[in-house]
């Protein structure tokens, strides 16, 4: 019997189109309550209070821990969350879709609008289904 | 965005690239059963998801941020090798419109 594979799928990050305006490159540690305007790409490392108007990218190597909302899209290339840490000391809340590629590895608590997980995602924490208050009601 | 603001978010934060994701894992497997949905109510008629990558494929302008299958290996050769393949026709066609222009010139 013939095997049918699936076709492996691309993202183009283009932060002009996306308005990925800010950057945590590599090496870099970024700690307390941060608010972003516009969409952010981690390489480094970003752990507090957390707050994204736009889309969050975090890269391979890049770390993202504590209570983080996003408003747009979030896409998981690197960690969410410490491993060996409590599920609850990382908390990702995304209005948006949350895309959790093969390199992505999530410990923390991911809460999103919607879900897509690719082969090889490494989802340790709960995934919970992110509800704004005008559909619950 | 302004021309400075895009200046400076490509000098800071990087050109654009392209990043595998990998393979979507789905629910349903069964995707010859996927395809055109018309709600006999409204009468409207949308594409079931596992065509939109495909319609996305080959439109020239895809949505912002959303993932597109990876091109197949001959699309991929192709676009490394596009500056090349584009010098090769412009040469040839030159060297065409020389080789035909010559009898006139004699």
């Amino acid at each position: 019997m013939a095997s049918v594979t699936t076709p492996q799928d691309t993202l183009t990050i283009d932060p002009i189109a996306m308005n990925v305006i800010n950057r945590v490159a590599a090496g870099s540690v970024l700690s307390g309550e941060l608010t972003f305007d516009g969409g952010l790409l981690v390489q480094g490392e970003v752990s507090g209070h957390v707050r994204v108007n736009g889309r969050l990218i975090v890269w391979t190597g890049g770390v993202v821990r504590g209570r983080v909302e996003v408003s747009g899209d979030f896409y998981l290339f690197g960690s969410l969350g410490e491993p060996g840490a409590e599920v609850q000391a990382t908390h990702l809340a995304c209005h948006g879709t949350a895309f959790v590629s093969k390199t992505g590895v999530s410990t923390g608590t991911l809460e999103a609008r919607r879900l897509q997980l690719y082969e090889g995602a490494d989802l340790q924490g709960p995934f919970k289904t992110l509800k704004l208050k005008s559909e619950a009601g | 965005m302004s021309e400075t603001d895009a200046f400076f978010t490509q000098t800071i934060v990087g050109a654009p690239m392209s990043v595998l994701l990998g393979r979507e894992l789905r629910l349903s497997v069964d995707r010859a059963s996927d395809g055109l949905k018309i709600e006999l109510a409204r009468g409207t008629e949308v594409l079931s998801p596992s065509w939109r990558s495909w319609v996305v494929i080959t439109q020239a302008c895809t949505p912002v941020g959303v993932p597109r299958m990876r091109p197949t290996r001959g699309r991929r050769w192709l676009e490394r090798h596009a500056l090349v393949i584009a010098v090769m026709g412009l040469l040839s066609m030159l060297a065409s419109a020389i080789h035909w222009s010559l009898p006139w010139r004699l």
